[in-house]
């Protein structure tokens, strides 16, 4: 296939695009939420990727690569949009008294997580759980336990120090935590 | 004694692996003394095991890419540069 590229053959280019697209487009909507704003982030991202095609050498895999590239891509689009202040975490924090104590302890799920996520139904739940994240907490989140990018990566790429990317997911885990309490805990 | 609010500060240090073993030990006390803490620590790795399956459905949605985006990006390869 990296043959076919470097020498320019069209149809190898669609082949490229219609193997890797789809899933890029998925991977671009989490960080965007907008799915319009991530088809233009996936067609910038193959846009590079076609730049620099005769740079990739093969040392990782094209998917991969191509993977990279469009977190980058929305990444870039998300700095690019308009700097609205960003709604606090702090909400969704646990809260505690002056001795330490929780001032609203948790109470029990309905059901285990396993099983919660048989239902279709619950991974839709979860989703728009991430999305109400305020947006720096989410791409913390999205990169770290999604991506699974390491944290010197994940540093990089916000360019936050690697101490302030451990805060953000801590933080952006409690978060996402209370969200799904309020979906899963068992009422009364 | 740690707190609570220690407890949960920590967590993730604790999951982690991260924790020196003193302040593990401590941890490991508190969880075998705190019901609302070990309950809190069992939603937390839920929590985890949740998000990390939220988006394997989108995978297999979003397998084909739309054929409009797909020509879209073959002609902008046809303008660049």
């Amino acid at each position: 296939m990296l043959a076919r590229l470097e020498r320019g053959e069209d149809a190898a280019y669609e082949q490229l695009v219609r193997a890797h697209a789809g899933r890029m487009l998925a991977v671009a909507t989490r960080f965007l939420g907008s799915r319009e704003e991530a088809r233009d982030a996936v067609q910038d991202a193959f846009l590079g990727a076609f730049r620099n095609m005769a740079s990739f050498r093969g040392g990782a895999r094209l998917g991969t690569w191509l993977h990279r590239i469009t977190v980058n891509a929305a990444l870039m689009r998300l700095r690019a949009r308009s700097r609205r202040p960003e709604e606090s975490i702090e909400d969704l924090l646990p809260h505690f008294d002056d001795t330490g104590h929780s001032t609203r302890p948790p109470r029990e799920w309905e059901g285990e997580a396993l099983k919660l996520l048989q239902k279709r139904e619950t991974r839709a739940v979860v989703r728009r759980c991430i999305e109400r994240l305020p947006i720096s907490y989410r791409v913390v989140l999205l990169l770290r336990d999604i991506e699974e990018l390491d944290t010197e990566e994940t540093a990089r790429l916000t360019g936050l120090s690697p101490g302030a990317v451990k805060v953000r997911l801590h933080r952006a885990r409690l978060a996402l935590r209370t969200l799904l309490a309020e979906q899963f805990e068992v009422r009364g | 004694m740690i707190t609570c609010r220690e407890f949960v500060d920590f967590l993730m240090a604790f999951l982690g692996g991260e924790l020196p073993e003193r302040e593990a030990a401590a941890f490991r006390r508190h969880i075998d003394a705190c019901p609302p803490c070990i309950h809190y620590l069992d939603t937390y790795r839920e929590t985890l095991v949740l998000e990390k399956q939220a988006y394997a459905e989108e995978e297999e949605l979003f397998q084909e890419a739309p054929d409009n985006l797909v020509r879209a990006i073959l002609a902008s390869r046809g303008t660049d540069g």
